[in-house]
């Protein structure tokens, strides 16, 4: 941090501005050195990566036959003056790399054309499914979060006892029974038998219990392992046994000096994880009949809806690649090594 | 150092990351109900009573007290809810003649008497509804529709008019409309309507082409939707785009809210032209998973849900609810594709099948279930001119495959299946026209049945030259399982490795990833399929040269011709003895092997204490249901 930065700070006419002020600045010199070289370099990355997933979704669109066969429905009849019209609208009289050029213009300025299925803008379809399932996933990535890492804490702390069984139990069978199969049996245990909770769809909280149970268990796990892994990693260190020499409380050990530094990977992956829950609803979204992008994305897949299929698939991919890049980002603040790698 | 690094920001970032998180679902939250609501609607304004029907003893569903206002909430659950494509030329799923008239947010012409379910209406008298009377012309080349005066429009939209009926007519037939329901207008009735005065439409016919059945799409006992009225100046007004996301019927119900693949609200409207519903709101959810359903009947969060046969039973004697089988069953019948033995298509532009044969007609070793006609030493016209045909006039290329068609049906054991996989709740069928002739009934002919033999069956495999059996790949599609049932499926395909060592392999893919194949003709594979028609009906453009959407095989035209008689054929007693000698070629060929009924259920509570549905698998009618809740 320069001089100027700190003037800033000393400077600044309130507290809370002088708050700001710093963490902005600390920000601006995270960003201007290594860092940003670092977030140049994930960038680039990403471009040729989106590139390549350009040329696979539209080398998907022919890889089974003539495109035209894509926006067929049940009543299409095929006279082949209409087919040829057909064609020549789509532009498949063109060479195939025009064709690609064409087609990647468009989708940069949003229009993946519109839904066979639907018959309205395909990008006006995922904007207007996305709130229910971000707002489906954020709570639940909030919750595999918040029962995840105090879990995997308590784990590595309490390791070999009853509760470090107890978690890891938890984390067996959030990683090993299928999501489907979760959301039956919480219906029929909470909605069912005992009438506490409603089965399905979009509503009060007590609807988005179950569903959040039911996609945060299998993150909440991997979380739990990973911060188990990772704590008892760090509290075999020799800075926690010196702590510990020093007569330093167990609370703090644990939470001030072996907690931060756990996190590290545990964090990175809850930014790969919130990416997962937005494009992995698919399931819950569909036994739960919550009306979000995965759903959506089903009734694209069962309906050959080609144009909201393609669409879908570049938004995840998007979604994807912008959680990797927060995660690298969040890495290298976190673990400056990674920034001279 | 790293940790001390690490440590300067770890709370910011943690507390920042956790702020954010929650925020954006905070935001979220509050968004409750975004997309696409329709615009304001208000009661229309109060109409003259409507004169009497002019049909002949229109036996309408029981409606409730006139005096009653509407109360309470009906919720029922569907397994799908198609998004609304209010515009008929797009409208391939049929939205506004299905659900759309299903749920009473849309009206048609005129729509089938009202039957106690089981029953199947009259395919002659029907009850009026837009329309209130109407007249065929003398030369059977037009029919003149008088429609009713002071029926209004949701919303602020005005009075429904004759240049409505036409405008949604037309635009069905437009070029490269995919329209629903006009696919399923015979193409005599394709030749469009016209406006004659501000209540009087016109529905113009090909000369020599009328069919006599063209109430039954009409008055909703087609196969999948009829036609729903739509607003022309509303179309004009609103835009494309907007016109069709945006509810403008002139039903019972006024759709608040249309959201495809989640809800639709509808709202009574207290003084409908027609009938006043007993219940004020009405709520429709997509719930897509058939255990989902079936919670929340238990649950009693829906009122009325369908459900599939297997769970009947058991959801019936635990919530003291009551079944209600609607419609007419889908006969789950196999079709053996790959035969196209069409030498022309005359609505193609390839005519001539022979120079330009369909992609999937491939009679060889992969494909022991096609057969070849045109093969040296048959006889294609002599082989054709009757059933049986002519001694010598079949040759080794069509008995063989012939042969492998019926051992692979007389290996299915289809009592087994019924009492096993539909749990008792479906009927044996031998033949894709089963609900027109189901076994024991009076047309129905004896060498239809397909015995149970699985050595007389592996004898002809044996005779095919396949002694070992072959490999087969199985399309049952698991996307519509109220329809063509998987499980069925999968039964089928045990027997047939069972019995004739076939190596089978079910696929099950979604209906529409396939679908194409059978617009192209490239459909070579035996698949699932079937559904019921009432009696007089014909198969024939399934089985028959089309450009458009086929069964995967293509009948000669000595055959086709008899069952299209059947469009423009008045007598009923004609027209059951077309489909009977239309079913002889395809049962003595085989062309598809019929195995059970797969019969639509829905399952209301006892809180429903009274509904009347009209003819139809889905639900509808809801202004006849009384909840107590």
């Amino acid at each position: 941090m320069d001089a100027h930065s700190i003037g800033r700070i000393l400077f600044a006419p309130s507290f809370w501005e002088r708050v700001c002020v710093a963490y902005t600045s600390i920000i601006h010199w995270k960003l201007t050195g290594e860092m940003l070289r670092l977030v140049l370099r994930k960038l680039a990355a990403i471009v040729v990566v989106l590139l390549g997933l350009t040329i696979l979704v539209f080398s998907l669109s022919h890889a089974t036959g003539d495109p035209r066969y894509l926006y067929m429905t049940q009543y299409t009849r095929t006279t082949s003056e209409a087919w040829e019209a057909q064609g020549k609208a789509m532009g498949l009289d063109k060479p195939l790399v025009v064709q690609y050029v064409i087609w990647v213009g468009n989708a940069l300025r949003g229009d993946f054309g519109n839904s066979v299925y639907y018959q309205r803008n395909s990008l006006d379809m995922i904007l207007e499914a996305l709130p229910a399932t971000i707002q489906l996933s954020g709570i639940s990535f909030l919750f595999a979060i918040a029962l995840g890492m105090p879990l995997g804490v308590l784990s590595a702390v309490k390791r070999s006892t009853f509760w470090d069984y107890a978690g890891r139990s938890f984390a067996l069978l959030g990683q090993s029974v299928p999501p489907f199969w979760i959301a039956i049996v919480l219906v029929l245990i909470f909605s069912v038998q005992l009438h506490w909770l409603p089965t399905s769809r979009r509503g009060d909280w007590t609807h988005y219990v179950l569903p959040i149970v039911t996609l945060g268990w299998l993150p909440a796990a991997g979380l739990l392992r990973l911060t188990r892994s990772s704590m008892l990693e760090v509290l075999d260190s020799e800075y926690v046994k010196l702590a510990k020499v020093k007569g330093v409380g167990s609370l703090s050990i644990v939470w001030k000096h072996a907690f931060r530094n756990a996190l590290i990977a545990p964090l990175t992956f809850a930014m790969i994880l919130l990416a997962g829950f937005m494009t992995g609803t698919v399931v819950v979204e569909t036994v739960f009949a919550w009306p979000g992008i995965g759903r959506l994305a089903v009734n694209a897949a069962l309906n050959t809806d080609f144009p909201l299929v393609t669409g879908l698939a570049l938004i995840f991919g998007i979604v994807f690649l912008a959680a990797s890049l927060v995660a690298d980002i969040v890495y290298g603040i976190l673990d400056p090594r990674i920034r001279y790698e | 150092m790293s940790e001390l690094t690490g440590r300067v920001n770890f709370t910011r970032l943690l507390a920042f990351i956790v702020a954010a998180a929650l925020s954006l679902s905070l935001a979220c939250a509050s968004q409750a109900e975004p997309e696409t609501e329709a615009p304001a609607v208000t009661a229309p304004a109060p109409v003259a009573p409507a004169a009497a029907a002019p049909t002949t003893a229109p036996a309408s569903a029981p409606a409730p007290a006139p005096s009653k206002q509407p109360e309470g909430e009906l919720v029922v659950g569907v397994p799908l809810l198609h998004p609304l494509v209010q515009l008929q030329e797009k409208d391939a799923n049929g939205t506004v003649g299905g659900p759309g008239t299903d749920f009473q947010v849309f009206e048609g012409i005129f729509r089938a008497q009202f039957t106690e379910p089981g029953i199947i209406p009259s395919q002659e008298e029907f009850e009026p509804e837009i329309a209130e009377s109407w007249e065929i012309a003398s030369d059977f080349n037009s029919a003149t529709l008088n429609i009713r005066k002071g029926i209004a429009w949701h919303g602020d939209w005005g009075e429904l008019k004759a240049e409505d009926v036409v405008f949604t007519y037309n635009n069905s037939f437009k070029t490269g409309s995919v329209s629903n329901a006009g696919e399923q207008l015979s193409p005599g009735h394709r030749a469009g309507w016209e406006v004659i005065d501000e209540y009087t439409a016109k529905m113009n016919v090909k000369p020599g082409e009328f069919s006599p059945t063209w109430g039954t799409l009409h008055g909703g006992l087609g196969w999948d939707s009829t036609f729903g009225m739509t607003c022309k100046h509303c179309f004009e007004e609103l835009g494309e785009s907007d016109f069709i996301s945006t509810p403008i019927g002139t039903g019972p119900f006024v759709a608040n809210k249309w959201i495809g693949n989640d809800e639709l609200e509808g709202e009574a409207l207290t003084d409908h032209w027609r009938i006043t519903p007993n219940i004020k709101t009405l709520r429709i959810y997509e719930m897509p998973e058939d255990a989902t359903r079936e919670a929340a009947l238990r649950t009693k969060e829906v009122d009325i849900t369908q459900i599939s046969v297997k769970k009947i039973a058991g959801i019936v004697d635990d919530t003291g609810g009551t079944a209600v089988p609607m419609g007419l069953p889908n006969p789950n019948t196999i079709y053996f594709s790959g035969n196209y033995w069409a030498k022309t298509c005359p609505e193609c532009d390839e005519e001539d099948l022979l120079k330009m044969p369909r992609p999937g007609f491939l009679p060889d070793e992969d494909h022991p279930w096609i057969g070849d006609p045109f093969a040296d030493g048959c006889d294609y016209d002599a082989m054709f001119s009757s059933v049986p045909p002519p001694d010598e006039s079949v040759c080794p290329e069509m008995e063989g495959p012939r042969k492998v068609r019926w051992a692979m049906s007389m290996a299915i054991d289809r009592q087994a299946i019924v009492d096993n996989v539909m749990d008792g709740f479906s009927d044996v069928a031998y033949t894709a026209m089963h609900t027109q002739f189901p076994p024991g009934s009076e047309n129905f002919q004896a060498e239809w049945t397909v015995p149970f033999d699985p050595a007389t069956a592996k004898q002809y495999l044996a005779d095919a030259g396949y002694p070992d059996g072959f490999s087969v790949v199985f399309w049952a599609t698991e996307s519509v399982p109220n329809t063509w049932d998987p499980e069925l499926a999968d039964a089928v395909a045990e027997m047939w490795r069972e019995h004739l060592n076939l190596d089978v392999t079910v696929d099950k893919s979604p209906y529409a990833s396939r679908r194409p194949e059978t617009v192209t003709k490239e459909m070579d594979v035996p698949w699932l399929h079937g559904w019921g028609m009432p009696p007089g009906g014909t198969k024939a453009p399934f089985f028959c040269p089309t450009p458009g959407h086929l069964g995967g095989a293509e009948l000669p035209a000595v055959v086709c011709d008899v069952n299209y008689q059947n469009d423009v054929e008045p007598n009923e007693q004609k027209r059951i003895e077309n489909s009977i000698y239309f079913q002889n070629y395809m049962a003595y060929w085989h062309i598809n092997a019929a195995v059970a009924t797969v019969k639509s259920f829905w399952v209301h509570l006892p809180e429903v204490t009274e509904w009347h549905p009209y003819w139809g698998s889905s639900f509808n009618n809801p202004a006849t249901v009384v909840v107590d809740k």
